[in-house]
C-alpha cells in the first residue's frame, strides 16, 4: 500500500482513521456481544484492507422499534401513489410552511403555492430547509458530490440512513430473495473503486449485529491481490452494494462467492452490464436510482422494465422546464417530494435526471431514466479511473463548475470556473498518468447548455 | 447615496428622505404585479439590469452590475422580493426621483429591501390585507430614502412605525430564531462526531 499522504493527490480529511472519533460504545449504542466480537474480528482480519475510517449506525433500541414500524407502514404509501400528492404529505405541508425558513419566508400557504427547488438553492443556505423545530442533537454530516460545484454538505439523521437497509430487505422480498440473518457471512459489502476513499468495517444492529463494510477495490487499499482476494472471499457477503461500475470490477475478480443479490447505484446500468453481473453471480441484481439529498427514488429489477419507486414517504411528479408537472407518459425532470429525513424535508426537489411516470400504486415506474452516466477515463499506464475520483481533485482545487472531456487519442482537456488551475493540472496528471491541459473559463455558461454533462470520455 | 453596509433601514430610522410618488400608485402596482416577476425560474439578475437601465436610461456601469449579480445569487425568497421591486421601480412617477440617483443606491436599496421576506412572507404581500400592500410599498421606500407624495419626513416616519408593527413582533423573533438555527445548524455539522458520520448501506 502507497503513503496516501504523500501522494500528489493526496485528499484533506482522508488520513486513515483521522475523521474517526466516537467511541465504540457512541457508534453502537445497541450492539450485543457477539457483534462487538464480529466487529472485532473483521477490524483485524489477517487479509484485511488498512481501514482508512470507522463508523457506526448510531442506532438505539428506540430506532430499531422505529424502523420496524415504518417497514411495515410504508408498503401501503407506495400502493397507493398517483400522479396527484397524497395526503399525508399535504398536511405535512402545512406544518413544513411553518417551521421551515424557506417556506416560511415564500409565505406558503398549501402545497399549491411550494415551488420547486434545486441543488442550487440547497448549495445557497441548506439551513433555510432545515425545521427550526428539531433537536439538531442526531446531525450526522451527509455529502453529495453531484456532477459540477462544490460538494453538498447536508445534514442526515440515523435513522433514515438506516432505513435504507430496511428498505432493502422489502426490495429483495419483492424479487423473491429472503434476506435471513446469517452471522457466518458478512451481511452487506459496499465496495468502491477510489484511491482514497472512507472504508469501514462495521455492524448493523438492525440485523442482529451482523458485519458489514466499505471496501475500495482499488490495489493501492490492499497488502497485495492476494490479501484482496483472501478477505473478499472469506467475507462471503450476502449483499454488495455498489456503483455500475465498480459491481463490473468487483466480477471481475471472479471470487468463489454466492451473494443473494447486487444493488447497484450511483450511476446507469446498462443492459449488458446487468446481464453480465446476473450471470456472473446467479443473483438478482437491482438497480437503485437516488439521490443523497433525498434517498432512494425508484428500482429497476429486470433491464427495460422501468424503475419501480420505492415505499419510502415519497412523492414522484414529472415537471417541464417552468416547474409545471407534465402528464403521466411525457418525460421531463424528475421532480421529489421527500419527508424521510426529519432533518431535510425536501418538497418539489428537481434532481436534474429526466424521465416520465407511468402507472398507478406499487407499479408507479420511471421510465427513460436519464441522467447518470457512468463515465470512465483511461489512464496512461492503462488503468481505469472513474469521473468520480476527478470530481474529488476538482473540488479540492476549488474549481466552481467543469467539463472534463477525454479524446480518442487519449488527450484530456479539463475547462473550469474558478479555483487552482496549476494545483489542479498537477493533481489530474498525476491521477491520469498523461498531461492535462486546464483551461479557465468566465462564466458556467461558457461550459454549454442544460444539465451539466460534466465529464466525457471518447475511448 | 445608500450605504448597503449601513443598518437596514427597515430596522432604523431614517434622518431624511425625498418626497416620491403617491402611496396608492404603488399599492396598486404591488397588487398587480405580473405573474412573470413571481416565477421563480426567472432570471432575477436580467429582470432587475433591464428595470434599472429602464429607471436611469442608461447601461449600468459595474459596481451596479455587480450589486445585481449579488440579488441574483439570493435565495429564492430574496429573488422574488427583488423582482416584485424590479416591478414596483419601474412606476413612471418615481422615475423623476430614481434617475437622479446613481443605479447602484437604487439596488442597494433593493438589497435591504429583499429582508423584508423574512418578517413579511412573499404570499402575504398581494393578499387581501390592505395594511400589507402599504406595508411593503413604505419598506421598498424607505430603503431608498424616499416617502409617498403629501407626506412630511415626520409623518412618514410615524406611519411607517406604525404599519409595520402589527406582526412584526412575532416575525422578527421567528427570522431571529431562524438566524440562530443557522449558526446552532453550522455548528453541528461541523463537529467532529457529525463527521464521523455513519455507516451506508446503498450507493444513491
Amino acid at each position: 500500500m502507497s503513503d496516501p499522504v504523500s501522494r500528489p493527490t493526496a485528499l484533506p480529511g482522508y488520513e486513515p482513521m483521522g475523521a474517526a472519533v466516537r467511541s465504540d460504545a457512541e457508534r453502537f449504542p445497541a450492539l450485543d456481544h457477539g457483534g462487538r466480537e464480529r466487529l472485532d474480528a473483521l477490524r483485524h482480519h489477517a487479509y484485511a484492507p488498512a481501514w482508512s475510517h470507522a463508523c457506526g449506525d448510531l442506532l438505539t433500541a428506540a430506532d430499531h422499534a422505529a424502523i420496524a414500524e415504518w417497514a411495515r407502514d410504508v408498503p401501503a404509501i407506495a400502493a397507493g401513489a398517483t400522479d396527484q400528492p397524497p395526503d399525508w404529505l399535504l398536511a405535512e405541508t402545512e406544518r413544513l410552511a411553518r417551521v421551515v425558513p424557506h417556506l416560511r419566508r415564500l409565505g406558503i400557504r398549501d402545497w399549491r403555492d411550494v415551488p420547486t427547488t434545486t441543488r442550487a438553492d440547497l448549495a445557497r443556505g441548506v439551513a433555510d430547509f432545515v425545521p427550526v423545530d428539531l433537536p439538531l442533537d442526531r446531525v450526522v454530516q451527509g455529502t453529495s458530490s453531484g456532477s459540477s460545484g462544490s460538494a453538498l454538505v447536508i445534514p442526515w439523521h440515523p435513522v433514515d440512513i438506516a432505513k435504507d437497509l430496511a428498505l432493502l430487505d422489502l426490495l429483495l422480498a419483492g424479487v423473491g430473495v429472503q434476506w435471513r440473518e446469517d452471522p457466518s457471512r458478512m451481511g452487506l459489502l459496499s465496495v468502491v473503486d477510489q484511491e482514497q476513499a472512507f472504508t469501514y468495517a462495521s455492524a448493523m444492529t438492525l440485523r442482529g449485529g451482523q458485519s458489514m463494510s466499505r471496501v475500495s477495490l482499488h490495489p493501492s487499499a490492499w497488502p497485495d491481490d492476494d490479501a484482496r482476494r483472501a478477505f473478499l472471499t472469506g467475507a462471503d457477503p450476502q449483499v454488495v452494494t455498489g456503483s455500475a461500475l465498480t459491481l463490473q470490477t468487483y466480477a471481475a475478480l471472479d471470487l468463489p462467492c454466492s451473494p443473494l443479490a447486487l444493488v447497484s447505484g450511483a450511476v446507469d446500468l446498462a443492459t449488458p452490464a446487468r446481464a453480465h453481473l446476473e450471470s456472473a453471480f446467479g443473483a438478482p441484481v437491482l438497480d437503485l436510482y437516488g439521490l443523497r439529498e433525498v434517498g432512494p427514488v425508484a428500482c429497476e429489477t429486470a433491464a427495460g422494465a422501468g424503475h419501480v419507486l420505492v415505499p419510502r414517504r415519497m412523492w414522484v411528479e414529472v415537471v417541464d422546464d417552468g416547474g409545471q408537472p407534465v402528464p403521466d407518459g411525457v418525460p421531463g425532470d424528475l421532480t421529489v417530494s421527500s419527508l424521510e429525513n426529519p432533518y431535510l424535508p425536501l418538497l418539489r426537489y428537481r434532481t436534474g435526471d429526466r424521465g416520465a411516470l407511468v402507472g398507478t400504486g406499487a407499479g408507479r415506474r420511471v421510465v427513460g431514466l436519464e441522467g447518470r452516466s457512468a463515465i470512465v477515463f483511461t489512464a496512461g499506464d492503462g488503468r481505469r479511473v472513474q469521473s468520480v475520483e476527478l470530481t474529488q481533485q476538482l473540488q479540492r482545487f476549488g474549481v466552481r463548475a467543469w467539463s472534463v472531456r477525454q479524446d480518442a487519442d487519449g488527450a484530456v482537456t479539463a475547462r473550469c470556473l474558478g479555483g487552482d488551475g496549476e494545483g489542479l493540472r498537477r493533481a489530474l496528471e498525476a491521477l491520469l498518468d498523461r498531461p492535462v491541459a486546464v483551461e479557465p473559463v468566465a462564466d458556467a455558461a461558457d461550459l454549454g447548455p442544460g444539465k451539466p454533462r460534466r465529464f466525457a470520455s471518447a475511448p | 447615496m445608500t450605504d448597503r453596509t449601513a443598518p437596514n433601514p427597515l430596522e432604523q430610522p431614517l434622518a431624511h428622505s425625498d418626497e416620491g410618488p403617491w402611496l396608492r400608485t404603488l399599492t396598486d402596482r404591488l397588487v398587480a404585479t405580473p405573474q412573470a416577476f413571481l416565477r421563480p425560474e426567472v432570471v432575477t439578475e436580467a429582470v432587475l439590469r433591464d428595470a434599472l437601465e429602464l429607471v436611469t436610461d442608461a447601461p449600468l456601469e459595474a459596481d451596479a452590475l455587480s450589486a445585481v449579480r449579488r440579488l441574483g445569487g439570493a435565495a429564492l425568497p430574496e429573488r422574488l422580493a427583488a423582482q416584485v421591486a424590479a416591478h414596483l421601480v419601474t412606476e413612471p412617477s418615481l422615475r423623476p426621483v430614481l434617475g437622479a440617483r446613481a443605479p447602484v443606491d437604487t439596488a442597494a436599496g433593493i438589497e435591504h429591501f429583499t429582508a423584508l421576506v423574512g418578517v413579511v412572507p412573499l404570499r402575504q404581500w398581494f393578499g387581501d390585507d390592505p395594511d400589507r400592500h402599504e406595508e411593503v410599498v413604505r419598506a421598498l421606500l424607505r430603503c431608498m430614502a424616499i416617502r409617498p407624495r403629501g407626506e412630511t419626513h415626520a409623518q412618514s416616519e410615524d406611519r411607517w412605525q406604525s404599519v409595520s408593527t402589527g406582526l412584526r413582533s412575532d416575525a422578527l423573533r421567528l427570522a431571529a430564531l431562524e438566524q440562530q438555527r443557522a449558526a446552532e445548524l453550522a455548528k453541528a455539522l461541523a463537529d467532529k462526531r457529525a463527521q464521523e458520520a455513519a455507516a451506508q448501506y446503498t450507493h444513491v
